[in-house]
């Protein structure tokens, strides 16, 4: 991208032909101009010049450098420099296209996602040094390591949780799905080990393949699960052979991440995965029925167990919608009114709420509150009418009993924009934003401009370039760009209208 | 110096009135500040250049907090003196 460039003597021009003076004058007046500010910079003054900026003479200390080519040290002398500071204005006229971005404070989860990304691109350089026979064999080898330590780290949870089904079975339905957790994450942690385990055992697998089958078979159990013990170790044998024959690898990969992905108990439909790759191997599948009859009853309590916990947490949402509205509704009756939309029924059913759940969960304040968030959803399904509801309740969201004042009526109430400041058509690269600072004085209220302009825009994110969009006039007390509220207020809206549809 | 002694100096030095020489001066602002909109590198001969660079968006880490901060990008104007410059100022601490 060249830029253009334009020398002191067009300068001279354009002065000359905006205030319509002679060339020789505005000539004079722009060298004197620079000479004066040279002069007194050279005095070691700052000049100061109005909506431009300051001119000030720095002094860089001498310092040591090395000459890249010959090592040798040697020091930069010090000396003096000229250092502009623009003025702010013309800093932010400058950097507007890019006013409306700011500093993204990146979450956490990234930085090991990063961590586990690395080993994986390591591996192949390794292999990659190596010569193309070695680099082949070792290709194939590691990928049978791949396959088969993942085995010894599953076996072994498995083992582990079989025994705590054993010793807990009186809260077996709840037990399932925390072990659904633990299995997932196990399963997770074993990615990285893979990686790191396959660098030094590439050239002997054969030795490290009999430890695994050993240690399958050493867990200790109690003696019921010991058949099926039994049974697995054979499977891992079979699989060690199947192994072996390069095409029927990737079948066994995708068995093992389904067994991966596969809940705890579903032990025995895991063995019905098995079975086809026994089949091609024709060895005998009697032991394994024998197995697997006994554990039929898995998956049932499993699906018992999930159906329970689902109807709970229905039961839990319910009763937190109910004590939310109840909770609510006494403080901002008014706009419950106002919210003509809501339909009769609707406040019947949260007045019934009220009336059942009120007692029980008084003191019980908290928790209302926030689940009253993963209500949405239950609401859609209870009250079919109520397309309102979740817009509501995130509007009322920052509403605390206690100080329920003039603002806090403000915000609740059904904003109306009828008188307009103004209209702006939307260009390429125009923002909602960029429009709010200009005419609101703070990038964040552009949520009212985007409210009163619903039936134009689809969403804030995309408005068509010609899009005309009208700007209401918003009560003064809402946009006060130093009250910390009505910030809080326009970045719940913010959230509300970029993380819908 | 500030703006009011600048405009003293320039008006005595062109012989014109200072509101005259402030009015003059603020054209010449006007004019920079749109070219540098424009993207456009202004050239004063003797003294430097100005002109608008963009900097770059940067990964920040907090050291002590270690959160990491997506820093966008923006553009800025840059003020580079003149060699002419450079070498008067050098003659002046010597």
């Amino acid at each position: 991208m060249s830029k253009d460039k334009i020398s002191s003597q067009e300068m001279v021009e354009q002065i000359a032909a905006k205030l319509s003076v002679s060339k020789r004058v505005a000539e004079e007046f722009l060298k004197s101009l620079f000479a004066e500010i040279e002069e007194t910079l050279l005095k070691g003054e700052p000049v100061k010049i109005k909506y431009l900026g300051t001119f000030k003479m720095q002094w860089n200390e001498p310092r040591k450098s090395v000459n890249v080519q010959t090592g040798e040290v040697f020091t930069i002398d010090g000396y003096n420099k000229v250092t502009f500071t623009p003025d702010s204005e013309l800093k932010e006229a400058v950097n507007e296209p890019y006013s409306h971005l700011e500093p993204v404070e990146l979450d956490g989860q990234e930085i090991p996602s990063f961590e586990v990304e690395k080993p994986a691109i390591t591996t192949p350089e390794t292999l990659r040094n190596l010569t193309e026979q070695a680099s082949e064999i070792r290709d194939i080898l590691s990928a049978i390591n791949a396959l088969s330590t993942p085995k010894e780290e599953k076996q072994l949870p498995i083992a582990e949780t079989i025994e705590k089904n054993k010793l807990d079975i009186p809260d077996y339905d709840i037990i399932l799905i925390d072990e659904e957790e633990d299995d997932e994450k196990e399963a997770d942690d074993v990615l990285p080990t893979i990686e790191e385990i396959d660098e030094p055992q590439q050239t002997e697998i054969e030795s490290i393949t009999e430890p695994i089958t050993e240690s399958v078979i050493e867990i200790p159990e109690p003696a019921d699960i010991e058949i099926i013990e039994q049974s697995i170790p054979e499977n891992k044998i079979e699989h060690e052979e199947l192994i072996r024959s390069e095409e029927l690898k990737k079948e066994v990969e995708k068995e093992e991440t389904e067994e991966e992905e596969e809940i705890l108990p579903a032990k025995p439909s895991k063995k019905a995965n098995r079975k086809p790759s026994k089949a091609i191997q024709n060895l005998d599948e009697d032991i394994e029925n024998e197995t697997v009859d006994p554990f039929i009853l898995g998956p049932k309590k499993k699906r018992k167990g999930l159906r329970f916990m689902i109807s709970f947490t229905i039961v839990i949402l319910i009763i937190g919608g109910g004590i939310y509205a109840a909770y609510f509704s006494s403080s901002c009756i008014r706009c419950w009114v106002q919210y003509d939309l809501l339909s009769e029924a609707n406040r019947q059913k949260m007045n019934d709420f009220k009336g059942t759940f009120k007692g029980w969960f008084s003191s019980d304040k908290k928790t209302p509150e926030q689940e009253a968030f993963k209500n949405d959803t239950i609401n859609k399904i209870t009250l079919p009418d109520s397309v309102f509801e979740p817009e509501q309740t995130v509007e009322q969201q920052p509403s605390t009993p206690v100080e329920v004042d003039s603002l806090q009526q403000l915000f609740d109430s059904r904003r109306e924009y009828n008188e307009f400041l103004g209209e702006e058509a939307i260009s390429e690269g125009t923002r909602l934003t960029n429009i709010a600072q200009h005419y609101y004085g703070k990038k964040e209220f552009w949520v009212y401009i985007y409210e009163a302009n619903r039936d134009n825009i689809v969403h804030p994110d995309r408005i068509t370039p010609g899009t005309i969009v009208k700007i209401p006039k918003v009560d003064s007390r809402l946009i006060d760009k130093k009250n910390p509220r009505c910030l809080q207020k326009a970045k719940e809206l913010h959230d509300l209208y970029v993380g819908k549809k | 110096m500030n703006h009011k002694e600048l405009i003293a100096k320039l008006a005595e030095r062109n012989n014109i009135p200072k509101p005259e020489a402030e009015k003059i001066l603020e054209t010449t602002v006007a004019i920079i500040k749109e070219q540098l909109l424009h993207g456009t590198i202004i050239g004063i001969q003797s003294f430097g250049n100005f002109e608008v660079r963009k900097k770059e968006e940067r990964l920040c880490v907090h050291p002590a907090t270690q959160i990491r901060t997506l820093v966008p990008p923006k553009l800025v104007v840059n003020f580079k003196q003149s060699i002419i410059l450079k070498e008067k100022l050098n003659d002046v601490k010597l």
